[in-house]
Parts: structure tokens; sequence; C-alpha cells
């Protein structure tokens, strides 16, 4: 795939996220919702990729998680090949971290491969490469160092480039702040602009860009409409220049003929500014236009990834072919034939065993429920996470 | 053709607020039949819920129906006394509500509430209509109704509860059902077993539907007739395949252009430039004229007549003709 000499901005691996069910008068965790559990992938520069999948799959979780919005429970995090897992962990969580993925794993290497060189050179992953050669070469202090030091900058400077667009349009902007105000709280903290009519000056720029007048500057947002407030959140999320933005659902709140006009804009932008995007969404058809790659989550898992075409084309998951054929289409002389899911999605507290969809899968067989299928690549980058991948076509 | 089970006759409703008079629907007209459906397609503001809530009379006290007629069984119910309407609501005109969890008494158990009704309007004894309530519930797919009967509408998942909702609204036999939003809020495998449902529903028992919604899919999918609103008016009115395949109207045109669809590709989406209008102040002319790609002058000053321009297919635009060759230039375009 050609997607080896492209850069990767994000990648995501083994990412968890548990929440503590509490109950009682102590309040005692009693079980874990397990919102997001074990999903790796990597986004590349200047990509749109999508995630898709029904409430309480995940997929907001992960897109928090990722922004660090929320800690995760276990799984790293790497933002243009710096590992920006421990920077918001507590110290302790933080040096037990650098210890576990990194240092024991290291050492542990070199005992079987008996050479710092050797080690270097069977690790696969690009991350694990820089670390080793700076534990070898400074020790657990340099790598400590390297990875915790001036630790208010490499927060500053994640901030700085990950951003988000949040769903509800009236919720996310604080009603009692100009739009001058909401845009310029970030440009002053992170000193990228040095007087207040240079913000000014800026903040009209922007406004200008997402398609508002200038003249908007100093209103409140209960003056705007939904989609024009969506547009603030986009002009606030745009000031800081960041690498990559997180829309979490961000058209859906929208009214139809409004909502093509947000997508138009952010496809604009993302080729002016060559952001990247991580576009959660549960309608299939925005996904479908807007995204260059398509995750499919079910139940905190990723059970399908792969390029659009490849994706839409020839979907291999029982899942994603039943989604699919679930979404009406606007032309009443289409016919297909439908899948109706069984059932509804199960607790992500108790989750079935095996392979979580296996309740509602039309080919289940005895295998689902005792094993789980590992996210596999069945070629060209299309992952699929079944037994019986592409076995079932409706 | 027989008459029509539910016809509404250029209804008007205003309602009065700090601001003055707001003219949420200014004159809509449509019918349905028996064993019929008809989506009302419309964004926010249209008026699209304010008909549904005008037709059973559910208004907030500061509304009203200050104008036309709402003609059940050539009947007029909209100037009918409370008392006679609280015998037609429910029994004879049901509705199902967007947010299951909001329309849904929290303090009763479903099987309460679905029993009342059935009592209120049946005349049945309790234990009858406890059996009724229970066979309900397990007509709409809702598994082991006899415990879920006795709980709680927190018990149960969203699809669920729309299930129950569509129960109770189902448990009088009504002749139409008015269907506001009522997979808005649920996810797509859920909407498409609730949509199985209420298509089978009505094969089974016959009654009127009116299918209010945004989502062109679902109009495609569920509807006979369509009405499209746009600023408290019918904007376009006919076959659901006729409005679909030669739209004539801009308005529902630049809709059908504006959302990506699963089957089809594009590079860019259309999109229709401006706002929803605020029912406050809507434009004086064409409610669409400051959006709309074809306004001229006119549009500005005047509001165009629905006038037909197919058999029963019926559109509110002076300049029918220059959307035609629009329509038809694109499609070429797209082959």
């Amino acid at each position: 795939m050609s997607q080896d000499n492209k850069k990767v901005l994000l990648q995501v691996d083994n990412l968890k996220k548990y929440f503590p069910v509490r109950a009682g008068v102590f309040k005692r965790v009693v079980a874990h919702v397990k919102a997001v559990d074990d999903i790796s992938f990597k986004v590349y520069e200047g990509e749109t990729i999508g995630l898709v999948g029904e409430s309480g799959c995940g997929k907001s979780t992960t897109g928090m998680t990722i922004l660090r919005l929320l800690n995760p429970t276990d799984g790293r995090i790497v933002v243009d090949g710096l590992d920006t897992t421990p920077l918001f962990l507590p110290k302790t969580r933080a040096n037990k971290y650098i210890h576990e993925i990194y240092i024991s794993r290291f050492n542990e290497l070199k005992n079987k491969y008996k050479s710092e060189d050797e080690v270097i050179k069977n690790l696969k992953d690009d991350v694990d490469k820089k670390y080793a050669k700076i534990y070898f070469e400074k020790g657990s202090h340099g790598l400590h160092h390297e990875m915790l030091s001036n630790i208010n900058e490499k927060r500053k400077w994640f901030r700085r480039n990950m951003q988000i667009i949040f769903q509800d349009p009236y919720s996310s902007l604080n009603p009692r702040l100009r739009i001058r105000s909401i845009i310029a709280e970030g440009l002053f903290t992170h000193g990228l602009v040095k007087s207040g009519a240079e913000a000014t000056e800026k903040i009209k720029d922007l406004l200008e860009k997402v398609g508002l007048s200038s003249e908007y500057i100093y209103r409140f947002p209960h003056e705007f409409s939904g989609g024009q407030r969506q547009r603030i959140g986009i002009a606030r999320a745009l000031a800081l220049n960041p690498k990559l933005i997180v829309a979490d659902e961000a058209v859906s709140a929208l009214d139809v003929s409004i909502q093509s006009q947000v997508i138009n804009l952010l496809e604009d932008l993302q080729k002016e500014f060559k952001l990247t995007y991580v576009f959660i969404a549960h309608d299939l058809a925005v996904v479908k236009h807007i995204s260059d790659r398509v995750a499919v989550m079910y139940l905190g898992k990723i059970v399908e990834l792969a390029d659009k075409k490849a994706l839409f084309d020839n979907p291999l998951h029982p899942y994603t072919v039943a989604l699919m054929s679930a979404i009406p289409i606007p032309d009443p002389e289409y016919k297909k034939k439908r899948i109706i899911l069984q059932g509804d999605v199960p607790s992500p507290i108790n989750p079935p065993s095996g392979c979580r969809f296996h309740t509602r899968c039309p080919i289940a067989k005895d295998i689902c429920s005792k094993k789980e299928p590992p996210l596999v690549d069945m070629g060209d980058g299309h992952m699929v996470a079944c037994h019986f991948a592409g076995q079932f076509k409706g | 053709m027989k008459d029509p089970i539910l016809k509404v006759n250029n209804l008007h409703t205003y309602f009065n607020t700090e601001d003055g008079e707001v003219r949420a629907v200014r004159g809509v007209s449509f019918e349905v039949h028996e064993g019929e459906t008809l989506a009302i397609v419309g964004e926010s503001g249209s008026g699209k819920s304010v008909t549904s809530l005008s037709i059973m009379r559910l208004l907030d006290e500061n509304g009203r129906i200050a104008e036309g007629e709402i003609l059940y069984k050539g009947r007029d119910i909209s100037k009918i006394p409370e008392d006679d309407m609280r015998h037609i609501r429910g029994k004879e005109i049901a509705m199902i509500f967007q947010e299951p969890m909001t329309a849904l008494n929290p303090v009763f158990t479903v099987g309460d509430q679905i029993i009342e009704m059935i009592m209120l309007h049946m005349g049945m004894d309790a234990k009858a209509a406890r059996q009724r309530a229970i066979e309900l519930l397990r007509k709409v797919g809702i598994p082991e109704p006899e415990k879920r009967v006795d709980q709680y509408p927190h018990e149960l998942s969203g699809g669920m509860r729309q299930r129950a909702m569509i129960a109770m609204a189902l448990s009088c036999n009504p002749k139409v059902l008015i269907a506001d939003e009522p997979t808005t809020a649920l996810d797509v495998t859920i909407q498409a077993q609730i949509l199985e449902l209420m298509k089978e529903l009505q094969k089974e028992y016959g009654m009127a539907i009116i299918f209010i919604t945004h989502d062109l899919g679902v109009v495609a999918e569920m509807s006979d007739k369509a009405a499209v609103m746009y600023a408290g008016k019918v904007v376009e009115y006919g076959d659901i395949v006729s409005i679909f395949k030669r739209p004539k109207n801009p308005y529902t045109w630049g809709l059908m252009q504006s959302i990506p669809k699963l089957n089809e590709e594009v590079e860019r989406l259309m999109s229709i430039p401006g706002t929803v209008p605020n029912p406050r102040k809507f434009p004086k002319g064409c409610g669409f004229s400051n959006r709309c790609f074809l306004a001229k002058e006119k549009c500005k000053d005047e509001m165009p007549e629905l006038i037909e321009v197919e058999p029963g297919h019926y559109s509110r635009c002076f300049y029918i003709d220059e959307l035609v060759k629009e329509v038809e230039k694109s499609r070429v375009g797209e082959k």
C-alpha cells in the first residue's frame, strides 16, 4: 500500500478505557464499563479517518481519550513520533508507565538478544526504536528525562495541535462570552498573538475563513443559528493552527440543508490548512462522503478498518454489511434486501464472550462465542476482525 | 376513490409570544387515506411538528388554530370541545413521539400506561386490559412481554421504549397514526427494526400513517405521498416517486442534492446557502426566496400559489419550468 511513505501523525496502540461502576454505601467498584477495549489504529497526515458505530460502541470515548480529555486505562497514544501517554498522567503513574512499556521490555529483549543493537534492529515500531536508542544511550534516567522534562511545554504543544469540534453547538460555546473572547482565549494561552489588536485581526480573518462576517466578532453565541455556531466552533478549533482535529458528530445536530454547508467547509479548510481529521459520526453516508479511511466500531472494538472504497464496495464483517443495509436510501425506486439485526446492542459492562457481535450475527458459529477474532489484514490494509470474514453478503 | 380518512384544509396555527404573534403554520393542506402513508418533510422551524400537534389538539396554551379545518371522517375536529376531542385523541388518532423517554411517564410501569388507555377507550376491565397489553407488547416484538409489562420505562432500552410507545399508540386500533420523528433518536440498526415493524402493523391494521421526518431516506422508504414543508407552508406535495424523480420545487431539489448518499459518489456536495428561517420573521414573499438560486424580484414580494404541475403533484413556485430545465441538465451531467 502506498501508505508506507505517508507520515503517521497519530498512532493509537492497544487503547483501553474502562469506566468504573460504583455501587453501595461505600461506593465500591463493582464492575467496569469497557467503553473502549483494546483498539489500535494509525492516522496519516492530511487524511480523514471516519469512526462509525452505534451509540455505546466507544467512538466518542476514543475521540476524547485521544485528545486526553480522558486518561486512558491502558495503551499508548503517539503524536508525531512523540509518546504523549505519560504527559497527562499523575507523576507516579507516568513513571510506572514508562517502566512497564519501555524499560522492563527493553531489558527483557536485551537478555534475549544479548546485544543492544540487535534489540533496536528487531523492534518493529519506529517509536519503540527511538525510545530504545535513548534508553541504551542515556539509561533509565535519560529516558524519563526525555519523556517528562519540560512537561508544561509538551502539554501545551499537545493541546495546541490537537483540537476538537463538538456535536452540540448550543452547549459548547460559553453563553456569557463574546465570540472574540471565545476564540481569543486559546490564542493568548499559547502566546500566538502579542496584543489585543493582533488577536482581533486574527479572529476577524478566522471568521471570514469559516464563512461568517467579521462584523460578528463582538456578538454573543445566542445571536447565532445552529449552523453559524458550529462555524464558530470550527473557527475556535482552527485558531491555534492544529495538526489534528477530532470532529465528534460535528454535523449531526444540524438541519439537512446546513449539514452540507458545514461538510463542504470542513473539506475546504482541510485542503487549505493541511488538516488531519478524525471524523466521528453515526451517519454512514456522511462518513462515506468525507473520509479517506473508515473504522467501524462495535462494543468497544474495531471490527473493520479499510479504505473508504474497499469498505463500502466490499464489506467483510457481517456487522458492517448489516449496518450498511440498514440505512434508508433516498430513492423510492431503489430496491435492496435489508438485513434486520435482531435485538439490541449488549451492555459494555458485560460484553459477550468471544466475538462481541456473535449474539446478533447472522452467521455466528460455535467458535465465535469462544474465541475472539483478532483484527487481521486481509490485503491492501483492509483489516477485519471476524472468523468468517467475507462470507456474509446479506 | 374513497373519501380520505383525514383531510387538513388550509390550516393556520399561530402562537402568542412576548414578541408578538408567531405564525408557525400558514396554510397547510393535505389528505391521507386508509392504509396510506404520508410523509411530512421539513427542517427545524418549518412547522411540521406544529401541524401534527394541531391535528391532535395538543398545542400549548399560547397556541391556537386560527384558520382552516381538520376533517376526520368528514367531521371538523379543529373546533370541537375538549371533551369530545378526548374520545378521538388516542382512540381514533394516535401519536408516537421522537423521544420515548419524555413521552412515557417515568413513575408508572409500561403496562399501567397501556392498560389505562385500553380501559378508558375500549371499556375493558382491568384483567382483560392487562391481557391485551401483553398481547400488544408481544405484537411489537418485545421479548418476554409478561415480564416487561410490569417494568418501568427506564428499565427498557431506547428501541424497546419506542416499541412500547407504538404498542400504546396501537392499543385502541386507531385509524390514523401520527409518528413525529419516531426513529431519529435511534441507532440505524434499531431504526431498521422499527420501520419494518411499522410497515407490518400498517399492513395488518390498515391505518393511515402520517410520518414526520427530516430524513429523506426514511421518506423514500416508508411513504406513498409526501408534503414538503418550508417556512410554515407546503411547498411541494405529491406521490413519492414523482417528487423524488421529478422534483418541481427548488427547495426539494436543493435538499435532495445536499445530502450525501450511500449509493452515489460526488466530489462536492451541493449546498443551499443561508440558514433556515426563524418563524418569527419569515420572508415577506416566498419563504425560500432569500436562499433560492432561481429567485427573482417577484419572489421577494409575492407568495406563489400551490399549483398542480402534474396530476396529483403540486408545487409552490413561480419558476417551475426553469427548475425543470436545471434538473434535466444535472441529470444529463450525472450520466
